[in-house]
């Protein structure tokens, strides 16, 4: 974030406290945000692959259990409820963003 | 220092301080190497005064700002207001810079209540804010965003923002100038008249010598890195001047002789 954040709130007689809590974090917050996001996306792409390899519980477990069965219905179905969670628990995300960041609105499209 | 009384041209109690900057020296580390950006600068600026600090691109100027602000220290010399050495940063000696540098997550009223909030006053002085959000014209806006805001509108934001501090000395760091010709002298005119109103001692630093001259009780011309005073001009105006000035347009002639650009004149 840009100095002259500090320096106007310095000037106004800000304490450290103030630019740290009134400053500092609501600056940093959309990166926060950007951050959480891609943080979301990897790890649950890693823990379907982990599942997958290593042990003998879990969604992505389940999904290759149901294909050694070739219970078809099952697989497609552990793959809906897999991807409903991860848009869930994005959209869950992106409101609480939306919800603290209400002043980008105009600022950034997403 | 040259003996003057331009301040006490204009029949307003005077609210502001007075500035005195003393064999002030900077200079800044760049890669180990000193460079140094101000030489004894030395400047007396009496309680109301507008005095407008001109130089070249670089000089230094924002510099002395700066140290004035109490953003930074000098490593030589002594900066006063009102014989109290400035050792830090106070909401008695306000900066408006180039940018408005609001904070885009806080409404105009937000943005504004800002030194209030800082100093932990808010809650008593609300209608300071309010107070200040009219002076400026913006009362419509007072629970826009800044992203929803023209430049114009934004750096007048942030004039409310400096003044609701009622700051003794307001310190003015270019701040027209990223606007366009048309809202620069409308501005221009504006920073005029709530300067006459409030009396507060004002130190403006511009590259523009007809808004200096059109603004200003007393006009400082700096010298090329590192700066040092070469002139002092005292402008004996009434307010409101007028652009077309015959004396004025000597006095620019003059500065920009100063500056070595008079050439083109």
């Amino acid at each position: 974030m840009s100095n002259a954040y500090y320096d106007v709130a310095r000037t106004l007689g800000a304490k450290p406290s103030f630019l740290v809590l009134k400053v500092a974090i609501p600056a940093a917050l959309p990166h926060v945000f950007v951050g959480l996001f891609m943080g979301l996306g990897s790890s649950f792409a890693v823990l379907v692959v982990a599942e997958m390899i290593g042990v003998k519980a879990g969604l992505g477990w389940y999904l290759q259990w149901a294909q050694g069965w070739a219970a078809y219905a099952n697989m497609y179905a552990a793959l809906i409820v897999m991807s409903l969670l991860c848009s869930g628990a994005i959209t869950l995300l992106f409101r609480t963003r939306d919800r603290l960041l209400v002043w980008q609105k105009g600022v950034v499209k997403w | 220092m040259v003996a003057h009384s331009a301040a006490q041209m204009v029949p307003y109690p005077v609210a502001g301080a007075e500035l005195d900057i003393e064999h002030v020296s900077h200079e800044f580390d760049i890669d180990g190497v000193a460079l140094p950006v101000l030489e004894d600068v030395s400047l007396s600026i009496e309680p109301g005064e507008f005095v407008a600090l001109l130089g070249p691109s670089g000089c230094g100027k924002s510099t002395l700002l700066r140290l004035v602000a109490g953003l930074e220290t000098p490593r030589s010399g002594v900066l006063r207001e009102d014989d109290v050495r400035i050792k830090g940063p106070h909401p008695s000696r306000v900066v408006v810079f180039q940018d408005p540098t609001l904070f885009p997550w806080r409404s105009v009223w937000d943005n504004v209540a800002l030194g209030l909030e800082a100093q932990g006053i808010l809650k008593s002085q609300r209608q300071r804010v309010d107070a200040a959000i009219d002076l400026v014209g913006l009362s419509g806006f007072r629970n826009a965003y800044p992203h929803q805001l023209s430049g114009g509108m934004a750096q007048r934001v942030a004039l409310a923002r400096a003044l609701v501090n009622d700051p003794k000395i307001l310190v003015l760091d270019e701040p027209l100038g990223k606007l366009d010709s048309l809202t620069r002298i409308t501005m221009q005119a504006e920073i005029v008249s709530l300067w006459q109103r409030k009396r507060f001692t004002t130190l403006l630093v511009t590259h523009d010598a007809e808004e200096a001259l059109f603004l200003a009780n007393r006009v400082i011309v700096l010298s090329d890195r590192p700066a040092r005073v070469k002139a002092d001009i005292v402008v004996q105006r009434p307010y409101p001047r007028h652009r077309g000035d015959p004396y004025l347009a000597d006095l620019r002639k003059q500065i920009l002789g100063l500056l070595g650009l008079d050439a083109t004149w």
